[in-house]
């Protein structure tokens, strides 16, 4: 009995032992497919020097293609994939696109690569602010010595992209004794001001171009509201009229409704010139960033902190927009309501993404008349002093193609044909462009199908020059320096949050540091 | 030659029988129970243990080959490092989850008790307002926390226009924000704790309630006196299931005020622990794993111990015989006739519970 029962707890202790070192052994040894630092030097040349993709049996490299760009701009994304499939579809490559929200995105290739590695993407189409982040973290692999295998026939070459643009692209792996390049950078874009253009001009004003003509637009309209001379027209209104006319092509019809559809509001009509909101609206990741870099400033050191917590052109502008709040600016406004009240009229100007350039522009157009939508760069209207040399920064944010470090890429052969599919993609982006980005490769920007282009002629010339954007910088602190700075505007109009200016980036640069500093000590 | 035993006929029918008996015996309930018991290990147990080996790690999800030991260093960051941002969230994210709880758990006992009750008197259209009072809960929290918005909203809100308002309920005062997320609660989640209630007291011996009326209890005594006690199992099921539930608050906060609103103290006033647990898994950085794994775990401990002492409390409470001793005692001291023995003293009252 006795040794019956030693035996019974024996079991129960192997038992609980085995369950234990279960997850201890996956947790170190189970990831046999994880991808190590090696490298099979696996690729093969035919006689014109030019790498052969197919193996012995016919069968090409298909890459999988993971994308944080969305709707509606994957859709031009889709266009280029496709004419880089039509291209190479007989030397054996074709690549699939999958979009995923920004959301998922981020640790889904994470988790793909160690769980699921066989469908890990090869490529990965990010923010590039992130990239040194992933670096870090080794998820990526380095361009330069893939490259190289190309010899003679190596056409890429970084002299051949913005150079604002391909800096954020470079970073120091672990391993790494240099700086390398671990993406190609696609596109740069920022944020634009939808202009009410129509009523502007029918008030006898003009369009802004720097701080101060910003602020006596926005002075002027308030003084017209006032006096009850403030002209406005209601998109909405005029679309129905249109829409139930029975010839749309009756210019004259047309343009009546337009005319008759002017009309005076008083002063207690809901009209403020500017539409932002106290949430987390997309204004909160441009105005700040564009404000410091317009003043002189940066946005993060050299070792990844924050920089701005003592930028004057932050406080000032800040400062700017806690004034304007209830006197340009609405009170209690939210992103929902920004498109309704610039189509009444009750707002003139508004701060979206370019990306609803193409379709606002397309609305606008067809029942306001052509001219009746501008649209505004970021350029020149943060800063202090508008003849310095800073001025014309504006704050960008553009998307990278990066090589994935998986167990499938360990193949020279593949990551030469992801290499190529970056370096296609970034090159012939002139269609994607039309999504409202502009282009990181100086082929594209000098290239007649882009400067012929519509999306071109019609609002990506309005966006600022792409030499004067600015990018975040290589921090691996991206969203402690980011976020903390959109945090900073964000109680600037959040009317709970009492104190000054000064004290809100304070505050939210300390968060910036605490959070760093619990990061590092994880 | 060796001298070997031989297994005699009867030893091996024995043992064989042994064998097929284990099988004739469990063989059965085995088969039944094991695809539950295969999820529930590959699914409860060991994400359990995985979870707890994690949190001893700096773990990287981005890459596990490079993880580093950390020990407790996550627990004692957790529970003593008041300077570390993690703790201060944590336990601020505890505090909000704590006190919603001490709210939220009564009433979500209290009012579906009441309706039960009403509905159990069997009004006139009862069944239609059993079903009315359920269907809020086949609802996701997605789709009535929509309802919930479009009612609160500020702008726009249903409630604004009809009493002619301009509360921002959702976002100005935490406590407006929390009303709203209470109400929510309880609309979405009074169903599932109606139906057991419900079914409680649809349970309940009818000759209590004579015996009761006999005795003179009627009224609300008789809900105190013999319809709780009653249906105590079934409180104590749903009292347990409750605290768990909003213990892991998260879809209604997430929908409504997304850890809003902003306020002096805070940027976010309503954070709740999963919603922080969750905001630092889609916060971007891939070696966090093993912190928010603590938290969880540290989550868990703190239900086990509420848990724990809920059980406690509501513990079936046996007096055994000291009682009827000290009564027989007193009886005899009286010299009120005979003592009653005290292990004949102790049937009726095994008989009747735990009076």
């Amino acid at each position: 009995m006795k040794i019956k029962k030693v035996l019974s707890k024996l079991m129960c202790t192997v038992a609980c032992l085995c369950t234990a070192a279960l997850p201890m052994g996956m947790l170190t040894a189970c990831n046999n497919e994880r991808p190590t630092d090696q490298v099979k030097q696996d690729v093969k040349f035919d006689e014109y020097g030019k790498p052969i993709f197919t193996d012995e049996n016919g069968k090409g490299i298909t890459l999988n293609v993971l994308s944080v760009i969305g709707s509606p701009d994957n859709a031009y994304l889709d266009t280029v994939n496709k004419a880089f499939n039509d291209t190479n579809k007989a030397n054996g490559l074709v690549a699939n696109v999958t979009s995923l929200d920004t959301f998922l995105f981020y640790s889904s290739i994470a988790n793909t690569i160690n769980t699921d590695p066989k469908n890990a993407p090869d490529v990965v189409i990010m923010h590039s602010e992130r990239l040194t982040y992933m670096v870090d973290q080794n998820i990526l692999v380095p361009f330069d010595e893939v490259y190289q295998q190309l010899g003679e026939n190596n056409t890429f070459s970084a002299d051949n992209y913005l150079e604002n643009v391909i800096s954020e692209c470079y970073a120091k792996g672990k391993n790494d004794s240099t700086t390398q390049l671990y993406g190609v950078p696609l596109d740069v874009h920022s944020g634009v001001w939808f202009v009410r253009r129509d009523i502007v001009e029918k008030n006898g004003l003009t369009m802004p171009t720097n701080k101060a003509e910003f602020e006596a637009v926005c002075a002027a309209l308030m003084a017209k509201k006032a006096d009850g001379t403030l002209l406005v027209r209601d998109l909405t209104t005029i679309k129905s009229q249109i829409d139930a006319l029975p010839n749309k092509f009756d210019t004259a019809a047309i343009e009546k409704i337009r005319n008759d559809a002017w009309h005076t509001i008083d002063g207690k009509t809901d009209f403020f010139p500017v539409e932002m909101s106290a949430n987390d609206n997309i204004e909160s990741g441009w105005i700040p960033q564009t404000a410091i870099l317009q003043n002189g400033g940066k946005l993060a050191n050299a070792n990844g902190t924050p920089a701005w917590n003592n930028s004057t052109g932050l406080e000032n502008t800040l400062e700017m927009i806690h004034e304007w709040d209830g006197k340009y600016i609405g009170a209690n406004r939210d992103a929902n309501t920004m498109w309704l009240n610039f189509g009444t009229g009750n707002a003139i100007f508004a701060l979206e993404g370019p990306w609803f350039m193409e379709s606002k522009l397309n609305e606008y157009e067809t029942y306001l008349g052509e001219g009746s939508m501008g649209l505004l760069s970021l350029s020149g209207l943060y800063a202090d002093d508008a003849n310095s040399e800073d001025a014309n920064k504006i704050y960008g944010v553009g998307h990278a193609i990066c090589i994935t470090k998986t167990k499938a890429n360990e193949s020279m052969t593949r990551r030469l044909a992801a290499a190529m599919y970056a370096q296609f993609i970034a090159e012939n982006s002139a269609k994607y462009t039309a999504g409202g980005h502009l282009p990181a490769s100086k082929l594209v920007l000098e290239s007649e199908e882009y400067k012929n282009s519509a999306a071109y002629n019609r609002y990506l010339k309005y966006m600022g020059k792409p030499e004067d954007y600015v990018m975040l910088g290589n921090t691996k602190y991206f969203s402690e320096v980011y976020e903390q700075l959109k945090m900073a505007y964000i109680f600037t109009l959040n009317k709970n949050k009492t104190g000054t200016v000064k004290d809100f980036i304070k505050e939210c640069y300390d968060t910036a540091m605490k959070k760093i500093q619990a990061a590092e000590a994880l | 030659m060796k001298n070997e035993r031989m297994t005699t006929v009867s030893e091996y029918a024995l043992k064989r029988s042994k064998r097929i008996g284990f099988f004739k015996r469990y063989g059965t309930a085995f088969a039944f129970i094991s695809p539950h018991l295969l999820f529930f290990l590959a699914f409860c147990i060991y994400p359990l243990i995985f979870g707890i080996v994690m949190s001893l790690f700096k773990y990287n999800i981005a890459d596990p080959t490079q993880i580093e030991w950390r020990g407790l260093n996550n627990y004692i960051t957790l529970l003593f490092r008041s300077d570390n941002i993690y703790n201060q969230d944590f336990w601020y994210a505890m505090g909000n989850t704590v006190l919603f709880a001490l709210v939220v758990v009564p009433l979500s006992i209290i009012v579906p008790m009441f309706m039960a009750v009403c509905i159990n008197a069997k009004p006139r259209g009862y069944k239609i307002f059993r079903a009315l009072i359920y269907l809020p809960s086949v609802l996701p929290v997605s789709a009535s926390g929509i309802i919930f918005i479009a009612l609160f909203g500020h702008l726009f809100g249903y409630i604004n226009q009809w009493f002619g308002t301009t509360i921002n309920w959702l976002d100005s005062n935490p406590m407006l924000a929390w009303f709203v997320i209470l109400l929510l609660c309880m609309w979405g989640g009074w169903g599932g704790n109606f139906i057991i209630l419900n079914a409680a007291l649809k349970n309940v011996d009818k000759s209590l309630y004579e015996a009761a009326a006999v005795d003179g209890c009627v009224g609300f005594k008789r809900v105190l006196a013999v319809t709780l006690p009653a249906i105590k199992q079934q409180l104590i099921l749903c009292i347990f299931n409750t605290v768990i539930g909003y213990f892991g608050l998260y879809g209604q906060i997430y929908v409504l005020t997304n850890a809003g609103p902003i306020t002096n103290d805070t940027p976010h006033s309503t954070m709740s622990v999963m919603w922080f647990l969750q905001s630092l898994i889609n916060g971007g950085r891939y070696d966090i794993y093993g912190m928010v794994s603590a938290m969880g775990l540290l989550l868990g401990i703190i239900i086990g111990a509420i848990t724990a002492i809920q059980l406690i409390v509501t513990r079936e409470r046996k007096s055994g015989t000291k009682l009827q001793t000290e009564f027989a005692a007193y009886v005899k001291a009286r010299g009120e006739g005979e003592p009653v023995t005290a292990a004949a003293a102790a049937t009726p009252t095994e008989v009747n519970g735990n009076e």
